[in-house]
């Protein structure tokens, strides 16, 4: 059948039944294949057939089909695609995604689990946040360290946690904690990284992804990385995970330099991390993004190196390790290419949105903003003023965080699921103002397989949609990774470069390069 | 050939088993194999990973339907049941019976129940998923639509209304038990321990028109008698606590066994639960 501008394709499969899990997850799977726009695997009932009906998609051999039948349909934006299409969803269909493989052992409780896997000392748990801290709870009792990657978890059940982990011995990372990596085992978003004698304490996933990446970049290597969840260093939970990661890490004998990298801190809490580090008998380095001066000085007072960026943290923790800085690529800023991109842009075009998957990057490119802006909006900041929704339009310069529970409620994380953000992309590039878009693709464990590949479309369209309309459209891009991880970090870059997007080599110069393309000097 | 040891049998399936014929394989699953009697209803051959429900076989092995087809015949000799090539021993299983339903749900525990399914539910079914297109998104809305309007058409105690929406519920929605057949599903099981009749009649006139297929219809068939798989029947309990001394616990525990079956399911059934809830408590 083919539409006034799209083409469609139908299958019937008589009398299949697959469970819903696989039939959602081949649906998802048909909808990211090349040029589908709507791919629909549904059972032939009457209603649906009604529905079908009403989009202009029922066809004589679906009206004749039965309840117990499966419907396949996929709709292309050209001719071309369509077979292709139909033949990947058939394709799907017949490898069905596995529920489970020889390796694998199901346990229906973490005390089954424990009974099951007597040698295993760590829980990853991913359950609604509703339902974490009885989890949790139970894997510490059995004796467990625990990863807790949910979030939605009240702050006094986490305080609750990690005081009943501090008395029994073990690591309570998280709530809200996506980034470990254990004895050379990553844990769900992690890059691969050398391994070495610096151990990190995160309290923030993808500034614990940035500084492994950088000091990876710097020829340097990860003994532990351990996470703390986001509000570990908030006064009401007062840094107690990550005090107790630093004393696994001070008796780990392969850690040689302690690294702690978080947001923002109560300085209280800050000050508490400061005094344990510098009673340390190991050199510290600290990253805390956009600390103030006086925060930077106190640490410097009691000999610990404290940074507001990431990339100078990462290169002071390198050194400290023993690396000769002499020898290293700093990637100083590229001022000819600020230039260049300045003189493309005209006067009108003056701002910065910033459309981020990992929070501490959208928080570093905002920080910098900030020293040089004042008129900086993102669903990040605290103060009403300057605080956007994920529903309000942009503003000014504006950093969008997607992974903020506005966009990821009943939604899978923008580093796996970037449908968020490609919506708002296509409305900021359409703003005449707008003088740089700055995305960041993250890749390692449970990541996107191609975070830019899916991106390339909507990217040439806007490219050329800003072309047609007379004006140059910036897009800076920043892609976390190394050259060990599974999406290849140089195949990435290079999609980006055949697409004419600018790309950064840290998440500190993304920031600086995005604040230096849009000033306008004396004229603004 | 395979051997499997049952681990648990319904009641009504050990009386059924007990006259003979079991019938023929109707649809194969990794985990799950059903099995069509000769008057075309349905029961089930489970692994442990699935709830103990109406009608089900729990057998003590992970892939029950590995190298099975449909159409293969099921045999029954003495205490040994035959699928193809699996032999199921069934002298050891422990009958299942049914959970009792005690109390009446309060204002307080349907409100408990609304905010554990908004934080826990899976979207993509009648909670809408956002950021979805196309048909998955435009049912997901409709079978929202009309299950408000079933709730709706049942307190007003308006059977035709009430008639009308139930029958566009059947069949509507994605998945391989679509969603608003599992909506009708779990409201009926309300209906039923509530004893709100006209929810029951409406749901019981849908199904006897027909417009869905066979998996679907055994669980409306067993959900009109107040049955249905365990974790379903555990919440309906949870929310109807004796004396209304509900606990907030025992709903997240029993909302989060719920959730685990299928992809939208669990949450669909949940859905349907609270809608029923709604109408006995005014909490709509």
């Amino acid at each position: 059948m083919r539409g006034s501008t799209l083409s469609t394709r139908t299958a019937i499969k008589k009398n299949t039944y697959i469970d819903s899990v696989s039939l959602m997850s081949i649906s998802t799977k048909a909808a990211a294949l090349d040029g589908v726009t709507n791919a629909v695997a549904a059972m032939a009932t009457p209603m649906n057939k009604e529905i079908l009906g009403n989009q202009g998609l029922l066809t004589p051999e679906i009206e004749a089909a039965t309840p117990g039948d499966l419907v396949l349909i996929v709709v292309t934006t050209t001719e071309e695609q369509a077979e292709p299409a139909m033949a990947g969803l058939e394709e799907l269909l017949v490898r069905k995604p596995a529920t489970g493989s020889e390796t694998e052992a199901t346990y229906r409780t973490i005390a089954g689990a424990v009974q099951g896997r007597p040698d295993a000392n760590v829980a990853v748990i991913s359950v609604n946040g509703a339902f974490a801290t009885r989890e949790a709870r139970q894997a510490l009792e059995n004796g467990l360290h625990v990863m807790l990657f949910s979030d939605n978890v009240p702050v006094e059940d986490e305080v609750s946690l990690k005081q009943r982990a501090h008395e029994l011995g073990l690591l309570m990372m998280g709530p809200d904690c996506g980034t470990a990596i254990v004895n050379g085992v990553s844990l769900c978003f992690a890059n691969k990284v050398r391994q070495g004698s610096i151990g990190i304490v995160g309290a923030s996933g993808t500034g614990s992804q940035e500084m492994s990446v950088r000091i990876h970049d710097f020829t340097g290597g990860i003994s532990q990385l351990l996470g703390t969840g986001g509000r570990d260093l908030s006064a009401e939970v007062g840094g107690i995970m990550m005090l107790d990661a630093i004393d696994a890490l001070e008796a780990d004998p392969a850690t040689t330099v302690l690294v702690v990298v978080s947001k923002p801190p109560a300085r209280e809490v800050a000050d508490r991390v400061l005094d344990r580090l510098a009673a340390s008998p190991k050199p510290a380095v600290v990253c805390f993004l956009g600390a103030s001066d006086d925060l930077i000085d106190a640490g410097a007072a009691k000999g610990v190196q404290v940074f507001n960026r990431t990339k100078p943290a990462a290169l002071a923790a390198v050194v400290a390790a023993g690396v000769d800085e002499s020898t290293l690529d700093l990637h100083s800023l590229n001022w000819p290419l600020i230039e260049e991109v300045r003189a493309k842009l005209t006067l009108q075009q003056r701002y910065i949105r910033g459309l981020f998957c990992g929070g501490t990057l959208c928080d570093e490119a905002m920080f910098l903003a900030l020293e040089k802006y004042d008129d900086v909006y993102s669903n990040l900041r605290k103060d009403a003023e300057h605080k956007l929704t994920g529903t309000d339009p942009s503003k000014a310069h504006t950093f969008l965080d997607f992974g903020e529970d506005e966009f990821t409620n009943g939604k899978p994380h923008p580093m796996i699921d970037p449908s968020n953000r490609i919506e708002r992309f296509l409305a900021e590039a359409a703003d005449p103002e707008v003088g740089v878009i700055v995305m960041d693709f993250v890749l390692g464990y449970g990541a996107h397989p191609d975070p830019v590949g899916v991106m390339l479309p909507v990217i040439r369209k806007a490219k050329a949609d800003a072309a047609a309309a007379g004006r140059h459209l910036e897009i800076l891009a920043y892609v976390l990774g190394t050259q060990e991880d599974s999406q290849n970090f140089d195949e990435q870059v290079a999609k980006l470069t055949e697409a004419d997007v600018t790309w950064a080599s840290s998440s500190t110069n993304t920031g600086l390069l995005a604040r230096e393309f849009v000033w306008k000097g004396d004229v603004a | 050939m395979t051997t499997a040891t049952a681990t648990t049998v319904d009641l009504s399936l050990l009386d059924a088993l007990g006259a003979g014929c079991p019938g023929s394989v109707h649809s194969v699953f990794r985990t799950a194999v059903n099995v069509q009697r000769p008057d075309g209803t349905l029961w089930s051959v489970v692994s442990p990973r699935h709830p103990a429900g109406p009608a089900t076989l729990g057998v003590d092995i992970d892939e029950p339907g590995r190298g099975l087809s449909p159409g293969e015949p099921v045999r029954l000799d003495g205490q040994r049941l035959a699928l193809g090539e699996l032999s199921v021993d069934l002298s050891r299983a422990v009958p299942r019976e049914r959970r009792v339903v005690k109390g009446r749900p309060t204002p307080a525990a349907v409100v408990t129940l609304r905010g554990l399914i908004e934080l826990s539910g899976t979207p993509g079914g009648v909670i809408p998923g956002t950021g979805t297109s196309g048909f998955g998104a435009l049912v997901g809305t409709l079978v929202a639509e009309r299950l408000h309007c079933l709730t709706d058409a049942v307190g007003r105690e308006d059977l035709a209304a009430a008639t009308a929406a139930a029958g566009r519920l059947l069949g509507l929605g994605v998945g391989l038990t679509p969603s608003g057949d599992d909506a009708l599903v779990g409201f009926a099981v309300a209906c039923h321990h509530l004893a709100l009749p006209i929810g029951t009649r409406a749901v019981s006139s849908a199904v006897e028109a027909g417009g869905t297929h066979p998996i679907s219809l055994a669980a409306l068939q067993a959900a009109l008698t107040g049955d249905a798989v365990d974790p379903l029947l555990d919440l309906v309990a949870a929310v109807c606590a004796p004396d209304g001394a509900h606990s907030p616990d025992a709903i997240a525990a029993a909302l989060s066994a719920l959730l685990a079956i299928g992809h939208t399911s669990g949450t669909d059934l949940a859905c349907g639960v609270h809608a029923a809830m709604t109408i006995t408590t005014d909490a709509r």
